[in-house]
């Protein structure tokens, strides 16, 4: 199908905290220390509430935060100003922002995002502007990079119930760095592919991996539909089915506005009531919780509705649930509707009490929604304009994706008035020297590294997973080893060798050797058992494993010695006569040498 | 640098060429050689001018009127549960949301805007007295709040609010309870440690437990009022003259030094009390006589005293010291015992305080404090803070002039700041 779509790529980086000295680490832990706040709304740069925090002023402004104290520090808890940022996290961004091509501001001014939901303890998100206008291949398509932003990531929502949400500040302070591309033109299955492609690219830099640690937004316009922006794919595989299940509940959703669309008519007469009494006696355990906590068991009546919150969207979404997910955002209480009722413990008997209660026919229905008291006037008023503006259009919202591959209503789409300058944090210069570096990144992708170094998929993907990539790039140039044998040492063997012993062993043992075979001490066999041997901690380096264990490389008239003799006793095939020397000298030599010697001696040999 | 970048002004719309690349945005502020320009987006970015190539004005900046207040009805003095003075600080500071730099005025608007919740307590009596940044407060600014807080009192206010930069808190604290003794009516400081353009701003509960306190709690003292820990719940109530920041940033910086709180203030409107204080006179007495000429040192190791020369020198009425330990200076340095002795001569009283900061002075413990009392200017003052010594030496000096008087009043307690018992929980609280 045809879609327009933006994307907006959330990369964490693999660094300390952008704005204080902190691991970026997520903890798990049962107790951590627990901060209770409570926001005001606070004005955006126009002075005027921005529209998203009005809607959040409908949901509850107290928020309890998670302190763990090896991951956070006063800075994520609002107690103290941001330190200066961290250069190492600025770095990596000027490199993917070069690699993107990029045009980059020497200048950085960080500014202050207003968001009041809870996820940052200051009640906004530092962000700053650092590149526009570049470009991103994917096979033949040059997608168009319109922004790159450096910015903190938010805290980790703990799940909310009423009223309260919590968070945990281990996330909170990350380094993100924010990829937005231009509108593409493509199809669902395009659309997957870029993402897949992107993920790669994103793999070549110094960024952290896992679950999580990508998070993908997409701005979508279907044809025919209304543009929607969808929150948080985890899972890039299945980007296509949501794609297609949005489509879907759009396609829905104008199909009903054009035969019932009329409906919203009704909406300015309905009936509601409250029916703890009438329920008291019902058999769910959702209603009976609502009636001991003191809460209102609301019921509002909608004539000619019958069918309506029932119809089907698309797959695991009816139009109930987009009432419901929009209230759930608003009070974190959803509906429960007469379509889909018997259920939830509410029985048929309990439904025609509830039918007379609100003077209901066969024609009609009704939802239920259980909240406080004093929310009852917000909450008809919420779910009347929600049911109005989803039988007039399909609503233009920021919208969360599901595992389910669905998505629901999560805010209103933010407008412009929600950012202003940061003034705890001076303009950051960056410095020519750390802009120069990054400079060498300039059309830095898998394919140009392919192509620039000779590597193949399966070796450039083997150091990309092992986060060797950078290592082995710098060892290339240094030591002037080929990749091949910068792979076995660096990740195949030092894997073995720690795997076969259980042990750990430091990467600079594998550099050490990777050294000595640059030098022509030790043949690359040689790799394995030193490791070993180090590992044991037999040797402290390989220049002394070496030295002390007979694994040097023969010299050339040492190699003659040994062949000498294997070629006496009678052994005149090559293969035989390597085989013998291996089982006589381990891996001390190498092949082409050895293979050379051989052809010389058969030759003196042969001319004797 | 093209000619048309100096006819620039804030506002106007311009196109600018960056690298090949044409930027649209409007114009922020002109600083340090650099065009800043908001985009459209929001964000702000900064071009040095001289690396600018091609600039062209789109359109000219309207000029805006300035947003007038609304009409905010303050109501009467006369009629006012509450009365609220702002004298400026974090807590009194709005943003130029466009520039990033601090506004000049704050509205009574401003202060129910950044905690509207107050308006559930009755009506406010909000004036703006002054605007200062707290460590550029001089006693000066002390007495004038004192007189704005008394006539407030005067016309039938349950309680008075003063909101002002948290640096020097606790020294206006002090001053404002030597200054309004008794009261008849709680006068409750407070400010706030994050700003308050921010939706975290503590300035916002702060004001409201503060208001909650002017108008319920039943002490009639002058009194700190900041959050108890990192958390919004509540705050304590806080003897002024016994209190200190001891944190530059956490909201929770103001403790209590060798006492207990007095109580607490939660958010929801209850007030728990923990500690005696003193009750509501019968009317409230004002007298802000008090002598500029004091000074504060603090002594250390290699301390000799020529600082206490220059003072006294100087013409100065008298001194602070911050000493070591149990109130110790070292006396084993010869010019250090002229010095003081000096002082003495001429009638200078030095009052010894601990840099410990927590714990009572005493001059019997030690031969070198022994020493020192042989000095009739050396006074110690038990368990007072040295910021408090400071102030109530003022104004000790406003009110006697011999140093056996300076002496007795320095040594009594006027508004509960020593206490007699060293109690066991009154220790890092």
């Amino acid at each position: 199908m045809k879609l327009k779509c933006g994307f907006e790529w959330h990369v964490q980086l693999d660094t300390n905290k952008l704005f204080c000295s902190c691991p970026s680490l997520l903890i798990d832990k049962d107790k951590d220390i627990e901060i209770k706040r409570r926001f005001k709304a606070s004005l955006g740069e126009s002075g005027k509430a921005d529209i998203t925090a009005s809607f959040e002023e409908g949901k509850a402004r107290d928020v309890i935060y998670e302190a763990p104290v090896e991951a956070s520090c006063l800075v994520e808890a609002d107690e103290e100003p941001p330190h200066e940022i961290n250069k190492e996290a600025l770095k990596i961004a000027l490199e993917m922002s070069n690699a993107l091509n990029c045009k980059i501001f020497d200048e950085i001014i960080f500014m202050r995002k207003v968001i009041i939901d809870g996820s940052n303890t200051s009640g906004f998100q530092r962000t700053a502007l650092i590149a526009i206008d570049g470009s991103f291949k994917v096979k033949d398509k040059n997608i168009g990079i319109a922004t790159i932003n450096l910015e903190e990531d938010s805290a980790r929502r703990l799940g909310s119930n009423l009223n309260v949400a919590k968070f945990k500040l281990d996330r909170l302070g990350i380094p993100l760095v924010e990829i937005a591309t231009e509108l593409i033109e493509t199809d669902e299955e395009e659309l997957k592919e870029i993402a897949e492609e992107f993920g790669r690219f994103t793999r070549l830099f110094k960024v952290k991996r896992g679950i999580g640690t990508i998070r993908q937004d997409v701005n979508l316009s279907i044809e025919g539909g209304s543009r929607v922006e969808l929150k948080g794919f985890q899972d890039i595989r299945h980007m296509d089915r949501v794609i297609v299940n949005e489509a879907e509940r759009q396609k829905s959703l104008l199909k009903l506005i054009n035969d019932r669309g009329y409906l919203s008519q009704n909406l300015n007469s309905i009936n509601n009531k409250g029916l703890n009494q009438i329920l008291s006696s019902t058999k769910s355990e959702l209603i009976i919780r609502g009636i001991k906590s003191d809460k209102l068991v609301l019921g509002i009546g909608f004539k000619n509705f019958k069918g309506i919150f029932g119809y089907k969207l698309c797959e695991g979404k009816r139009f109930g649930s987009e009432v419901s997910d929009y209230l759930k955002a608003l009070f974190g209480a959803g509906i429960i509707h007469s379509d889909e009722l018997p259920a939830y413990g509410i029985s048929l008997d309990d439904v025609r009490k509830v039918k007379e209660e609100l003077n209901l026919g066969e024609d009609d229905a009704f939802l239920i929604t259980i909240i406080k008291k004093e929310e009852k006037e917000r909450a008809i008023d919420s779910i009347l304009n929600r049911i109005r503006s989803l039988l007039a259009s399909v609503p233009t919202e920021v919208r969360a994706v599901n595992e389910d591959n669905t998505s629901s209503f999560l805010r209103p789409i933010g407008g412009k008035d929600r950012m202003y300058i940061e003034t705890d944090l001076p303009i950051v210069e960056v410095e020519k020297d750390l802009l120069k570096e990054a400079e060498k990144f300039k059309g830095f992708s898998t394919e140009s590294l392919k192509s620039k170094y000779g590597l193949n998929d399966d070796t450039l993907n083997l150091l990309i997973k092992a986060k060797k990539l950078d290592l082995a790039l710098k060892l290339n140039l240094e030591l002037k080893l080929d990749f091949n044998t910068i792979k076995k040492v660096l990740v195949e063997d030092l894997t073995y060798v720690r795997h076969k012993l259980s042990l750990d062993l430091d990467e600079n043992a594998a550099i050490d050797i990777l050294k000595q075979i640059a030098d022509g001490t030790i043949t690359k066999e040689a790799s394995a058992p030193i490791l070993e041997r180090m590992a044991l901690n037999e040797f402290k380096s390989a220049d002394e494993a070496i030295k002390k264990v007979n694994l040097r490389k023969l010299y050339k008239d040492e190699l003659k010695k040994e062949i000498l003799p294997i070629i006496k006793s009678g052994k005149l095939n090559e293969n035989d006569i390597i085989i013998s020397l291996k089982q006589k000298v381990g891996p001390r030599f190498d092949y082409n040498e050895a293979i050379s010697v051989i052809q010389t001696l058969n030759g003196k040999k042969g001319n004797n | 640098m093209p000619d048309s970048i100096k006819n620039l002004g804030r506002g106007d719309s311009l196109e600018i060429d960056f690298k090949g690349t044409l930027i649209h945005g409007d114009l922020i502020d002109r600083k340090d050689g650099r065009l800043i320009l908001k985009l459209k987006s929001g964000y702000d970015i900064a071009l040095k001018e001289n690396e600018i190539s091609h600039i062209k004005l789109i359109k000219k900046s309207e000029k805006t009127e300035e947003r007038k207040p609304a009409n905010l009805k303050i109501e009467d003095l006369n009629d006012a549960d509450v009365g609220i003075i702002t004298t400026g600080g974090t807590i009194g500071s709005k943003v130029d949301y466009k520039t990033g730099g601090v506004s000049p005025t704050f509205t009574a608007e401003d202060v129910v805007n950044l905690s509207p919740d107050i308006k559930v307590y009755g009506k406010m009596y909000i004036t703006n007295l002054m605007n200062v940044f707290s460590e550029n407060m001089t006693p000066k600014n002390w007495i004038d709040i004192a007189k704005e807080a008394a006539t407030h009192i005067k016309k039938g206010v349950k309680g008075v609010v003063v909101t002002m930069g948290t640096d020097t808190m606790h020294y206006a604290a002090s001053a404002l309870s030597f200054m309004l003794n008794p009261l008849s009516a709680p006068i409750v400081i407070t400010g706030a440690q994050r700003s308050g353009d921010r939706g975290s701003t503590d300035g916002s509960t702060n004001l409201l437990a503060s208001v909650i306190a002017a108008k319920k709690w039943d002490g009639g003292e002058a009194v700190i009022c900041m959050h108890a820990n990192m958390s919004d719940e509540y705050n304590f109530i806080l003897r002024g003259n016994k209190a200190r920041k001891m944190h530059t940033e956490r909201r929770d910086a103001f403790r209590p030094i060798n006492i207990k709180p007095l109580g607490k203030v939660y958010i929801d409107g209850r007030i728990e009390n923990i500690n005696e204080h003193r009750e509501k006179s019968e009317e409230t007495k004002i007298d802000t006589k008090i002598d500029e000429k004091v000074a504060l040192l603090m002594s250390y190791p290699s301390f000799d005293g020529k600082i206490i020369d220059y003072y006294v020198d100087e013409g100065i009425h008298g001194l602070v010291i911050a000493a070591t330990g149990f109130g110790n200076l070292p006396t084993a340095n010869e010019n250090l015992i002229k010095a003081l002795k000096h002082a003495n001569e001429k009638g200078v009283p030095i009052v010894i305080t601990s840099q410990t900061v927590y714990g009572r002075t005493n001059k019997f413990v030690y031969k070198t404090s022994r020493e020192m009392s042989s000095f009739q200017n050396i006074i110690y003052v038990d368990d007072m803070t040295t910021e408090t010594a400071f102030t109530k030496l003022m104004f000790v000096l406003g009110h006697r002039k011999k140093l056996e008087d300076i002496n007795e009043m320095m040594r009594t307690p006027l508004a509960g700041e020593m206490s007699e018992r060293s109690e066991i929980d009154e220790f890092l609280i």
